[in-house]
Protein backbone atom coordinates (compact mmCIF):
# COMPACT_ATOMS: atom_id res chain seq x y z
CA UNK A 1 0.00 0.00 0.00
CA UNK A 2 1.22 3.97 -0.73
CA UNK A 3 1.94 5.81 2.27
CA UNK A 4 -0.38 8.94 1.93
CA UNK A 5 1.44 11.93 1.59
CA UNK A 6 -0.20 13.78 4.55
CA UNK A 7 -2.48 12.23 7.69
CA UNK A 8 -3.65 13.12 10.52
CA UNK A 9 -4.74 10.72 13.55
CA UNK A 10 -7.11 12.24 16.13
CA UNK A 11 -5.98 15.57 15.35
CA UNK A 12 -6.97 18.32 17.65
CA UNK A 13 -5.93 21.89 17.57
CA UNK A 14 -5.42 24.04 21.07
CA UNK A 15 -5.79 27.81 20.40
CA UNK A 16 -5.39 29.94 23.85
CA UNK A 17 -5.64 26.35 25.45
CA UNK A 18 -9.10 26.07 23.38
CA UNK A 19 -9.55 23.13 22.14
CA UNK A 20 -10.74 23.90 18.51
CA UNK A 21 -10.51 21.53 16.28
CA UNK A 22 -11.00 17.71 18.07
CA UNK A 23 -10.13 14.25 16.73
CA UNK A 24 -10.11 14.86 13.81
CA UNK A 25 -8.58 12.31 10.73
CA UNK A 26 -7.83 12.92 7.15
CA UNK A 27 -6.16 10.83 4.30
CA UNK A 28 -4.15 12.62 1.68
CA UNK A 29 -2.45 10.68 -1.16
CA UNK A 30 -0.02 11.97 -3.35
CA UNK A 31 -1.49 14.13 -6.36
CA UNK A 32 -5.01 13.59 -4.62
CA UNK A 33 -7.25 17.19 -4.66
CA UNK A 34 -9.71 17.71 -1.93
CA UNK A 35 -11.56 20.19 -0.18
CA UNK A 36 -11.93 20.98 3.47
CA UNK A 37 -15.34 22.62 3.90
CA UNK A 38 -17.03 23.89 6.55
CA UNK A 39 -19.22 26.80 7.96
CA UNK A 40 -17.04 29.54 9.42
CA UNK A 41 -15.70 29.37 12.69
CA UNK A 42 -15.31 25.36 13.01
CA UNK A 43 -11.47 25.49 12.77
CA UNK A 44 -10.77 25.28 9.16
CA UNK A 45 -7.92 27.73 9.27
CA UNK A 46 -6.71 26.77 13.14
CA UNK A 47 -6.40 23.06 11.50
CA UNK A 48 -4.00 24.34 8.72
CA UNK A 49 -2.07 26.94 11.02
CA UNK A 50 -1.55 23.70 13.28
CA UNK A 51 -0.43 21.39 10.33
CA UNK A 52 2.34 24.08 9.36
CA UNK A 53 3.22 24.31 13.06
CA UNK A 54 2.16 27.50 13.98
CA UNK A 55 -0.65 26.39 16.82
CA UNK A 56 -0.60 23.60 19.05
CA UNK A 57 -1.93 20.55 18.35
CA UNK A 58 -2.76 16.31 20.20
CA UNK A 59 -2.87 13.43 17.76
CA UNK A 60 -0.65 12.87 15.00
CA UNK A 61 0.48 14.67 12.43
CA UNK A 62 2.31 12.17 9.53
CA UNK A 63 4.16 13.57 6.48
CA UNK A 64 5.17 10.60 3.69
CA UNK A 65 4.65 8.03 6.96
CA UNK A 66 6.99 9.92 9.36
CA UNK A 67 5.63 12.02 12.30
CA UNK A 68 6.28 15.87 12.23
CA UNK A 69 6.60 17.32 15.76
CA UNK A 70 9.42 18.72 16.43
CA UNK A 71 10.59 22.72 15.30
CA UNK A 72 13.07 21.40 12.95
CA UNK A 73 10.71 18.66 11.31
CA UNK A 74 8.26 21.37 10.91
CA UNK A 75 10.97 23.86 9.19
CA UNK A 76 11.09 21.16 6.63
CA UNK A 77 7.59 20.51 6.34
CA UNK A 78 7.05 24.14 5.32
CA UNK A 79 9.70 23.70 2.64
CA UNK A 80 7.27 20.80 1.04
CA UNK A 81 4.00 22.29 1.85
CA UNK A 82 2.90 25.69 -0.04
CA UNK A 83 0.37 27.52 2.11
CA UNK A 84 -1.60 30.50 0.89
CA UNK A 85 -3.67 32.58 3.61
CA UNK A 86 -6.79 33.90 3.67
CA UNK A 87 -6.49 37.47 2.96
CA UNK A 88 -3.48 38.11 0.80
CA UNK A 89 -3.02 41.18 2.48
CA UNK A 90 -1.40 38.84 5.13
CA UNK A 91 0.84 36.84 3.28
CA UNK A 92 2.48 40.12 0.64
CA UNK A 93 5.22 42.04 2.21
CA UNK A 94 7.81 42.43 -0.13
CA UNK A 95 8.28 45.88 -2.18
CA UNK A 96 7.35 44.61 -5.56
CA UNK A 97 5.65 41.29 -7.27
CA UNK A 98 9.04 40.12 -8.67
CA UNK A 99 11.25 40.57 -5.25
CA UNK A 100 7.65 38.60 -3.91
CA UNK A 101 7.83 35.95 -5.99
CA UNK A 102 11.53 35.08 -5.70
CA UNK A 103 11.29 35.68 -2.08
CA UNK A 104 11.20 31.36 -1.80
CA UNK A 105 13.25 30.74 -3.52
CA UNK A 106 16.09 32.89 -2.81
CA UNK A 107 15.59 31.71 0.69
CA UNK A 108 16.65 28.25 0.16
CA UNK A 109 19.68 29.28 -1.58
CA UNK A 110 18.65 28.69 -5.63
CA UNK A 111 21.10 30.46 -8.07
CA UNK A 112 19.56 33.55 -10.06
CA UNK A 113 19.13 31.86 -13.20
CA UNK A 114 16.69 29.17 -11.17
CA UNK A 115 14.78 32.19 -9.27
CA UNK A 116 14.35 33.67 -12.36
CA UNK A 117 12.86 31.14 -14.29
CA UNK A 118 10.74 30.01 -11.11
CA UNK A 119 9.26 33.80 -10.92
CA UNK A 120 8.54 33.91 -14.87
CA UNK A 121 7.31 30.47 -14.43
CA UNK A 122 4.61 30.88 -11.99
CA UNK A 123 3.85 34.63 -13.05
CA UNK A 124 2.62 32.80 -16.72
CA UNK A 125 0.81 30.23 -14.75
CA UNK A 126 -1.51 32.99 -13.27
CA UNK A 127 -1.38 35.73 -15.86
CA UNK A 128 0.96 37.93 -13.82
CA UNK A 129 3.90 38.52 -16.53
CA UNK A 130 2.88 42.00 -16.95
CA UNK A 131 2.46 43.23 -13.29
CA UNK A 132 5.74 41.79 -12.02
CA UNK A 133 7.78 44.88 -11.70
CA UNK A 134 4.37 46.50 -9.94
CA UNK A 135 4.70 47.81 -6.48
CA UNK A 136 2.57 44.76 -4.52
CA UNK A 137 0.22 47.28 -2.46
CA UNK A 138 -0.65 49.16 -5.98
CA UNK A 139 -2.74 45.93 -7.28
CA UNK A 140 -6.02 45.20 -6.74
CA UNK A 141 -7.25 42.87 -4.35
CA UNK A 142 -7.89 40.10 -7.07
CA UNK A 143 -4.35 40.47 -8.66
CA UNK A 144 -2.65 40.45 -4.92
CA UNK A 145 -4.54 37.17 -4.60
CA UNK A 146 -3.18 35.92 -7.95
CA UNK A 147 0.32 37.15 -6.65
CA UNK A 148 -0.48 35.67 -2.98
CA UNK A 149 -0.82 31.89 -4.56
CA UNK A 150 2.45 32.72 -7.54
CA UNK A 151 4.76 33.64 -4.45
CA UNK A 152 4.04 29.85 -3.11
CA UNK A 153 4.08 28.34 -6.86
CA UNK A 154 8.01 29.38 -7.09
CA UNK A 155 9.12 27.37 -3.85
CA UNK A 156 7.90 24.42 -5.69
CA UNK A 157 5.54 22.96 -3.22
CA UNK A 158 4.92 19.45 -2.99
CA UNK A 159 1.63 20.15 -1.48
CA UNK A 160 -0.58 23.04 -1.79
CA UNK A 161 -2.83 24.43 0.80
CA UNK A 162 -5.15 27.46 0.05
CA UNK A 163 -7.22 29.19 2.62
CA UNK A 164 -10.44 30.13 1.03
CA UNK A 165 -8.82 31.11 -2.41
CA UNK A 166 -12.08 32.51 -3.99
CA UNK A 167 -12.81 34.80 -0.91
CA UNK A 168 -13.58 38.45 -2.48
CA UNK A 169 -12.53 37.47 -6.02
CA UNK A 170 -14.87 39.22 -9.14
CA UNK A 171 -15.75 36.45 -11.73
CA UNK A 172 -12.58 37.29 -13.65
CA UNK A 173 -10.49 36.29 -10.79
CA UNK A 174 -12.95 33.67 -9.33
CA UNK A 175 -12.13 31.83 -12.54
CA UNK A 176 -8.81 32.34 -12.68
CA UNK A 177 -8.18 30.40 -9.59
CA UNK A 178 -10.92 27.93 -9.97
CA UNK A 179 -9.13 27.13 -12.99
CA UNK A 180 -5.77 26.97 -11.79
CA UNK A 181 -6.96 24.60 -9.13
CA UNK A 182 -8.44 22.02 -11.60
CA UNK A 183 -5.26 22.20 -13.90
CA UNK A 184 -2.40 22.40 -11.51
CA UNK A 185 -1.00 18.54 -11.25
CA UNK A 186 0.38 19.00 -7.07
CA UNK A 187 -1.59 17.32 -4.38
CA UNK A 188 -4.40 20.10 -3.42
CA UNK A 189 -6.44 20.79 -0.09
CA UNK A 190 -8.52 23.85 -0.55
CA UNK A 191 -10.30 25.22 2.61
CA UNK A 192 -13.34 27.15 1.69
CA UNK A 193 -16.96 27.48 2.72
CA UNK A 194 -17.36 28.88 -1.03
CA UNK A 195 -20.23 26.64 -2.21
CA UNK A 196 -19.85 27.67 -6.41
CA UNK A 197 -16.36 26.48 -5.96
CA UNK A 198 -16.96 23.08 -4.31
CA UNK A 199 -19.36 22.28 -6.65
CA UNK A 200 -17.22 23.43 -9.95
CA UNK A 201 -13.86 21.21 -8.50
CA UNK A 202 -15.95 18.45 -8.24
CA UNK A 203 -13.56 17.12 -5.91
CA UNK A 204 -14.01 14.66 -2.97
CA UNK A 205 -15.35 17.06 0.11
CA UNK A 206 -13.89 16.50 3.90
CA UNK A 207 -16.31 18.18 6.25
CA UNK A 208 -14.85 19.49 9.48
CA UNK A 209 -18.25 20.12 11.17
CA UNK A 210 -19.19 16.53 11.43
CA UNK A 211 -22.36 17.61 9.85
CA UNK A 212 -23.35 15.31 6.86
CA UNK A 213 -22.56 17.29 3.75
CA UNK A 214 -26.06 19.14 2.41
CA UNK A 215 -27.42 18.11 -1.07
CA UNK A 216 -27.17 21.68 -2.10
CA UNK A 217 -23.23 21.46 -1.98
CA UNK A 218 -23.26 19.48 -5.41
CA UNK A 219 -26.82 20.51 -6.85
CA UNK A 220 -27.85 23.88 -6.43
CA UNK A 221 -25.21 26.32 -7.67
CA UNK A 222 -24.50 26.63 -11.58
CA UNK A 223 -21.99 25.96 -13.08
CA UNK A 224 -19.92 29.50 -13.69
CA UNK A 225 -18.03 28.38 -16.91
CA UNK A 226 -21.91 28.74 -17.90
CA UNK A 227 -22.62 32.48 -16.34
CA UNK A 228 -19.90 34.28 -18.92
CA UNK B 1 -16.80 47.19 45.83
CA UNK B 2 -14.25 45.83 43.72
CA UNK B 3 -14.35 49.26 42.13
CA UNK B 4 -13.32 50.52 46.13
CA UNK B 5 -10.71 47.92 46.09
CA UNK B 6 -8.96 48.72 42.96
CA UNK B 7 -9.34 52.68 43.85
CA UNK B 8 -7.82 51.81 47.33
CA UNK B 9 -5.06 49.72 45.84
CA UNK B 10 -3.87 52.53 43.14
CA UNK B 11 -4.29 55.20 45.49
CA UNK B 12 -1.94 53.31 47.65
CA UNK B 13 0.58 52.68 45.07
CA UNK B 14 0.96 56.39 44.10
CA UNK B 15 1.52 57.43 47.29
CA UNK B 16 4.26 54.30 48.05
CA UNK B 17 5.37 55.19 44.54
CA UNK B 18 5.96 58.78 45.26
CA UNK B 19 7.51 58.12 48.62
CA UNK B 20 10.09 55.76 47.35
CA UNK B 21 10.97 58.13 44.66
CA UNK B 22 11.72 60.99 47.19
CA UNK B 23 13.87 58.19 49.29
CA UNK B 24 17.49 59.00 48.86
CA UNK B 25 19.00 56.63 52.06
CA UNK B 26 20.25 53.37 51.25
CA UNK B 27 18.85 51.94 54.11
CA UNK B 28 15.85 53.19 53.39
CA UNK B 29 15.52 52.14 50.27
CA UNK B 30 16.73 48.92 51.33
CA UNK B 31 13.34 48.86 53.65
CA UNK B 32 11.44 49.82 50.77
CA UNK B 33 12.38 46.62 48.93
CA UNK B 34 12.01 44.73 51.67
CA UNK B 35 8.88 45.87 52.37
CA UNK B 36 7.95 45.72 48.67
CA UNK B 37 8.81 41.94 47.88
CA UNK B 38 6.60 41.83 51.49
CA UNK B 39 3.96 43.07 49.75
CA UNK B 40 4.29 41.02 46.51
CA UNK B 41 4.05 37.82 48.37
CA UNK B 42 1.60 38.48 50.29
CA UNK B 43 -0.65 39.96 47.68
CA UNK B 44 0.09 36.53 45.92
CA UNK B 45 0.95 37.94 43.12
CA UNK B 46 1.52 35.65 39.92
CA UNK B 47 5.17 34.55 39.92
CA UNK B 48 6.02 34.83 36.58
CA UNK B 49 5.80 38.63 36.73
CA UNK B 50 9.34 38.27 38.16
CA UNK B 51 10.75 37.23 34.77
CA UNK B 52 9.72 40.98 34.13
CA UNK B 53 11.86 41.88 37.23
CA UNK B 54 14.74 39.97 35.21
CA UNK B 55 14.26 42.04 32.25
CA UNK B 56 14.41 45.27 33.70
CA UNK B 57 17.37 44.79 35.90
CA UNK B 58 19.13 43.51 32.81
CA UNK B 59 18.80 47.12 31.93
CA UNK B 60 18.97 48.55 35.56
CA UNK B 61 22.48 46.67 35.63
CA UNK B 62 23.77 48.01 32.40
CA UNK B 63 23.52 51.57 33.40
CA UNK B 64 24.90 50.74 36.89
CA UNK B 65 27.96 48.71 34.76
CA UNK B 66 28.11 52.11 32.84
CA UNK B 67 28.43 54.26 35.96
CA UNK B 68 31.27 52.11 37.86
CA UNK B 69 32.88 51.77 34.86
CA UNK B 70 33.43 55.24 34.96
CA UNK B 71 34.46 55.74 38.87
CA UNK B 72 33.59 53.19 40.74
CA UNK B 73 33.91 54.30 43.79
CA UNK B 74 32.23 57.80 43.51
CA UNK B 75 29.59 56.05 41.83
CA UNK B 76 29.03 52.98 44.14
CA UNK B 77 26.26 54.88 46.58
CA UNK B 78 24.39 55.96 43.49
CA UNK B 79 24.35 52.26 41.71
CA UNK B 80 23.23 51.39 44.65
CA UNK B 81 20.18 54.14 44.94
CA UNK B 82 19.43 53.19 41.20
CA UNK B 83 19.16 49.40 41.72
CA UNK B 84 17.19 49.72 45.32
CA UNK B 85 15.03 52.61 43.96
CA UNK B 86 14.04 50.50 40.01
CA UNK B 87 13.65 46.91 42.02
CA UNK B 88 11.19 48.62 45.08
CA UNK B 89 9.08 50.22 42.25
CA UNK B 90 8.74 47.46 40.31
CA UNK B 91 7.82 45.04 42.94
CA UNK B 92 5.44 47.48 44.33
CA UNK B 93 3.94 47.79 40.34
CA UNK B 94 3.68 44.10 40.03
CA UNK B 95 1.92 43.81 43.56
CA UNK B 96 -0.47 46.81 43.28
CA UNK B 97 -0.87 48.09 39.72
CA UNK B 98 -0.41 45.00 37.14
CA UNK B 99 -3.25 41.95 38.55
CA UNK B 100 -5.87 44.38 38.12
CA UNK B 101 -5.17 44.32 33.82
CA UNK B 102 -5.38 47.60 31.79
CA UNK B 103 -9.11 47.39 31.46
CA UNK B 104 -9.31 47.59 35.44
CA UNK B 105 -6.63 50.32 35.73
CA UNK B 106 -8.39 52.85 33.12
CA UNK B 107 -11.76 52.37 34.96
CA UNK B 108 -9.99 53.13 38.33
CA UNK B 109 -8.10 56.21 36.71
CA UNK B 110 -11.39 57.33 34.99
CA UNK B 111 -12.88 56.93 38.47
CA UNK B 112 -10.44 59.17 39.79
CA UNK B 113 -10.96 61.97 37.81
CA UNK B 114 -8.71 60.99 34.51
CA UNK B 115 -10.80 62.59 31.37
CA UNK B 116 -12.68 60.41 29.97
CA UNK B 117 -11.20 61.37 26.39
CA UNK B 118 -7.62 60.13 27.57
CA UNK B 119 -8.86 56.76 28.81
CA UNK B 120 -10.55 56.48 25.35
CA UNK B 121 -7.19 57.26 24.16
CA UNK B 122 -5.54 54.55 26.61
CA UNK B 123 -7.70 51.98 25.00
CA UNK B 124 -7.84 52.21 21.66
CA UNK B 125 -4.08 53.04 22.05
CA UNK B 126 -3.93 49.36 23.55
CA UNK B 127 -6.19 47.71 20.90
CA UNK B 128 -4.26 48.55 18.42
CA UNK B 129 -1.00 47.48 20.35
CA UNK B 130 -2.47 44.62 19.78
CA UNK B 131 -3.54 44.33 16.39
CA UNK B 132 0.17 45.75 15.00
CA UNK B 133 1.34 42.69 17.46
CA UNK B 134 -1.25 39.73 15.77
CA UNK B 135 -0.32 41.46 12.51
CA UNK B 136 3.37 40.99 12.73
CA UNK B 137 2.99 37.85 13.68
CA UNK B 138 1.19 37.11 10.73
CA UNK B 139 3.63 38.54 8.02
CA UNK B 140 6.41 36.65 10.04
CA UNK B 141 4.43 33.51 9.42
CA UNK B 142 4.14 34.49 5.93
CA UNK B 143 7.48 34.79 5.74
CA UNK B 144 8.46 31.40 7.92
CA UNK B 145 6.14 29.68 5.65
CA UNK B 146 8.39 30.26 2.62
CA UNK B 147 11.76 29.71 3.93
CA UNK B 148 12.96 32.28 5.87
CA UNK B 149 15.28 31.75 8.64
CA UNK B 150 16.62 34.87 10.60
CA UNK B 151 20.27 34.87 10.85
CA UNK B 152 23.01 37.58 10.75
CA UNK B 153 23.03 38.56 7.41
CA UNK B 154 21.91 41.50 5.02
CA UNK B 155 18.49 39.53 3.54
CA UNK B 156 17.51 39.15 7.08
CA UNK B 157 17.81 42.52 8.03
CA UNK B 158 16.18 43.57 4.83
CA UNK B 159 13.71 41.58 5.09
CA UNK B 160 12.29 42.82 8.50
CA UNK B 161 12.69 45.91 6.88
CA UNK B 162 10.01 45.09 4.17
CA UNK B 163 8.47 43.35 6.89
CA UNK B 164 8.10 47.06 8.98
CA UNK B 165 7.23 49.08 5.68
CA UNK B 166 4.37 45.94 5.24
CA UNK B 167 3.41 46.63 8.66
CA UNK B 168 3.38 50.41 8.65
CA UNK B 169 1.73 50.39 5.60
CA UNK B 170 -0.93 48.34 6.97
CA UNK B 171 -1.36 50.34 10.05
CA UNK B 172 -1.59 53.50 8.07
CA UNK B 173 -4.65 52.09 5.90
CA UNK B 174 -6.43 50.75 8.74
CA UNK B 175 -5.97 54.07 10.83
CA UNK B 176 -7.51 55.64 8.11
CA UNK B 177 -10.66 53.39 7.34
CA UNK B 178 -11.19 53.44 11.29
CA UNK B 179 -10.90 57.12 11.50
CA UNK B 180 -13.66 56.99 8.76
CA UNK B 181 -15.96 54.72 10.60
CA UNK B 182 -15.37 56.73 13.68
CA UNK B 183 -16.45 60.13 11.61
CA UNK B 184 -19.45 58.30 9.75
CA UNK B 185 -20.63 57.26 13.75
CA UNK B 186 -20.69 61.14 14.47
CA UNK B 187 -17.11 61.56 16.30
CA UNK B 188 -15.77 65.03 15.70
CA UNK B 189 -12.55 66.28 16.87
Amino acid sequence: MKTPLLELRNFTVLRSGKKVVKNFNLLLEEGEKAVLAGPNGVGKTSLAEAVLGFLPFEGELLYRGRPVRTKEDFKLLRRKVGFVFQNPDDQLFMPTVREELAFAPANFGLSPAEVNRRVEAAAALLGLEELLDEPTFSLSFGQRRLVSIACVLTAEPELLILDEPTNGLDRENWLRVARFLNETEKTVLVITHDRDLVTFLGWRVVLLSGTPLASSWRTEIPDPYQCD
Amino acid sequence: MAEGRGRLRLLAFLAAALLIYALDSVRALMLALALSSLLFFLLRTPRNYLKGLLYANAFTLLVIAGLLFTDPIAHLRTAAVIFLKANALLLLTFALVLPAGLLELLRTLEGLGLPKRLVLLALLSYRYLTTLRDEYEKLKRAAACRGFEPSPSLRTYRTYGYLLGALTAKSLLKAKEVYKAMTLRGLEG
